[in-house]
């Protein structure tokens, strides 16, 4: 028994010493640190702290204890409140099976705390520190019960934790996210959105702000297999959506004028050789060919310039060239993108074919037709393209003596930096063109 | 839809493609009605119904969907003539045939046809 006189005023290490790195000197500030920083009570179950007894030797001693933190109306801990049990009774009897379990369960469960504690700690901080924004809400109203500093950043630093998703950020209710949530929690079934538009409202300025954002609600399901809570995880792709349309505006801009600039060649040609006695059909060739370099555009606009389908240059060539009897050019392959550059020149190359072929060839006369294949064989680092355009039921042509623009643009090939191959053979069931093509895997 | 005997109002602001279009419909034996700007398109619309429109989309910077709501008003068939593309229009225009420049008399009237059987 101590008197007060001999412990008021005096700090705690002073009025009960023990040794600076033991395990009762750690075990004890550590609890004592924790209600400091954290405002909240802390349990020891067991601790060993040996006091000196009526004699002035210290004697073994093992305690059970609760520290609370008395605060002043602003939250600052003034006082801690220390309750202790003596339980030094039950550790020494020890030969009690029932005492010793209490005893060593109560030690267990310390060490487990001790551990679970550390574990919280660091999923806390790799949970607040993660670079996508991530939040845990919890029951039927969405009520967060984390967000980390990205999520909070998100929603223009509001505070969430606590709040139901309708009563924290209000806005998004109509734009039907909290709808999504019940769905998700109702269906258990996880929803991936990618780059869905949120309006959020800042709230110093009370300014929409709208983001994009890939995400995902996964529903977390409890032991009895029911839907606690949903599990937010998603990134802010704003700016990666912002600057694919500023591209896209752009390359739409460029298509533009180079369309018009198209129809003003058109429109030059037209003033220019108009008056040309026996001009006509020289300016529909040159009117048509325009017009496929102007489809074969078209198709590479829409792909935004990057690969352009085989098939769909191919068609779009032959339905510019040949209208109502494209049906009658029969397309078969696997798909096969192409790169910019030789998908023009490809649908340059089909223009010229179609349009000998409705003059002289297959499609001259209503029995006639075409069939267009083409192979792709995987190489080591490249693909090697195979075309065969092949004309039957038409009238046998002979190969003109000297070839013309549009025999010399076909056996040019698909390109002029590439390996490419392509020849004309005027057999006597029709006209039979082959090209090859090597693409490199990089084209793509 | 031929273009023989038609009255077309064309909105063009380029006078390269406005000429070559000239041609091209009065060679058809259209009767081309050319106005370079909205205001003048708007000018000739009131003093005279076309039977038919052409229209370019973007004029001096403008696009040219209030001469294209007050022809559909008035029920006159009417095209886009356009480098951007169909899938630019504003929605209540999203249905309104377009031809891609540079355009043939083909495409016209094809487009054409398309306009009357959907006003």
């Amino acid at each position: 028994m101590r008197e007060r006189a001999e412990l008021a005023g005096r700090p705690m290490f002073e009025a009960f010493p023990s040794a600076s790195g033991s395990e009762s000197h750690k075990s004890l500030s550590r609890s004592l640190e924790r209600v400091l920083a954290t405002g909240e009570p802390d349990e020891i179950a067991l601790i060993r702290y040996d006091i000196s007894g009526s004699g002035g030797a210290m004697e073994e001693r093992y305690w059970s204890a609760t520290h609370t933190p008395l605060t002043d109306e602003r939250g600052n801990v003034l006082y801690i409140l220390q309750h202790t049990v003596d339980v030094t009774e039950l550790h020494s009897l020890r030969r009690l099976r029932d005492e010793v379990g209490v005893v060593q369960r109560a030690q267990a469960v310390q060490a487990r705390n001790v551990d679970l504690a550390e574990e919280t700690n660091r999923l806390r901080t790799l949970f607040g520190q993660a670079p996508g924004f991530v939040a845990v809400l919890e029951g039927p109203e969405h009520r967060f019960l984390m967000a980390n500093d990205a999520y909070r950043s998100l929603v223009g630093g509001r505070d969430v934790v606590g709040k139901r998703v309708s009563e924290a950020l209000p806005e998004v209710v109509r734009q039907g996210f909290v709808e999504l949530l019940d769905s998700v929690a109702k269906s258990r079934t996880a929803y991936v959105g990618s780059r869905e538009k949120v309006q959020l409202t800042s709230t110093e300025l009370g300014e929409n702000d709208e983001r994009f954002l890939d995400f995902v609600y996964q529903p977390i399901v409890d032991d009895a297999g029911e839907v606690s809570g949903i599990f937010v995880q998603g990134h802010d792709v704003t700016e990666q959506v912002h600057s694919e349309e500023r591209q896209e505006l752009m390359i739409n801009e460029l298509n533009h004028r180079v369309k018009n600039t198209l129809a003003i060649v058109q429109g030059l040609a037209m003033q220019s050789f108009r008056q040309v006695e026996g001009s006509e059909t020289a300016r529909a060739t040159f009117s048509a060919r325009l017009h496929a370099l102007a489809a074969a555009h078209t198709k590479l606009t829409s792909g935004s310039w990057k690969a352009a389908s085989l098939r769909d240059i191919v068609r779009g060539s032959i339905e510019a060239t040949a209208g109502l009897d494209a049906s009658r050019v029969v397309l078969a392959g696997p798909k096969v993108p192409l790169p910019p550059q030789i998908s023009v020149s490809l649908a340059m190359i089909v223009h010229e074919l179609s349009t000998n072929a409705i003059k002289y060839g297959a499609l001259s006369v209503p029995e006639g037709r075409v069939d267009m294949t083409w192979t792709i064989e995987p190489q080591a680092s490249y693909r090697r393209l195979n075309i065969v355009w092949a004309e039957t039921g038409g009238p046998p042509i002979d190969r003109p003596e000297r070839g013309g623009f549009g025999l010399r643009l076909i056996e040019s090939g698909l390109s002029s930096h590439l390996p490419s191959a392509a020849m004309v053979d005027f057999r006597a069931e029709g006209l039979r063109c082959t090209i090859e093509a090597t693409l490199w895997q990089d084209d793509t | 839809m031929s273009v023989a005997d038609l009255t077309i109002l064309v909105l063009e602001d380029e006078p390269i493609i406005a000429f070559a279009l000239e041609d091209v419909l009065i060679d058809a034996g259209a009767l081309p009605q050319f106005a370079s700007s909205l205001a003048k398109a708007e000018a000739l619309i009131s003093r005279s119904l076309p039977d038919a429109a052409i229209l370019d989309v973007n004029v001096h910077g403008e696009k040219s969907y209030g001469v294209a709501r007050i022809l559909r008003k008035q029920g006159v068939p009417f095209i886009f003539a356009t480098g951007y593309g169909a899938s630019a229009h504003e929605a209540d225009l999203a249905d309104i045939p377009t031809v891609n420049k540079p355009y043939d008399l083909t495409a016209i009237e094809h487009a054409l046809t398309a306009a009357r059987n959907g006003t």
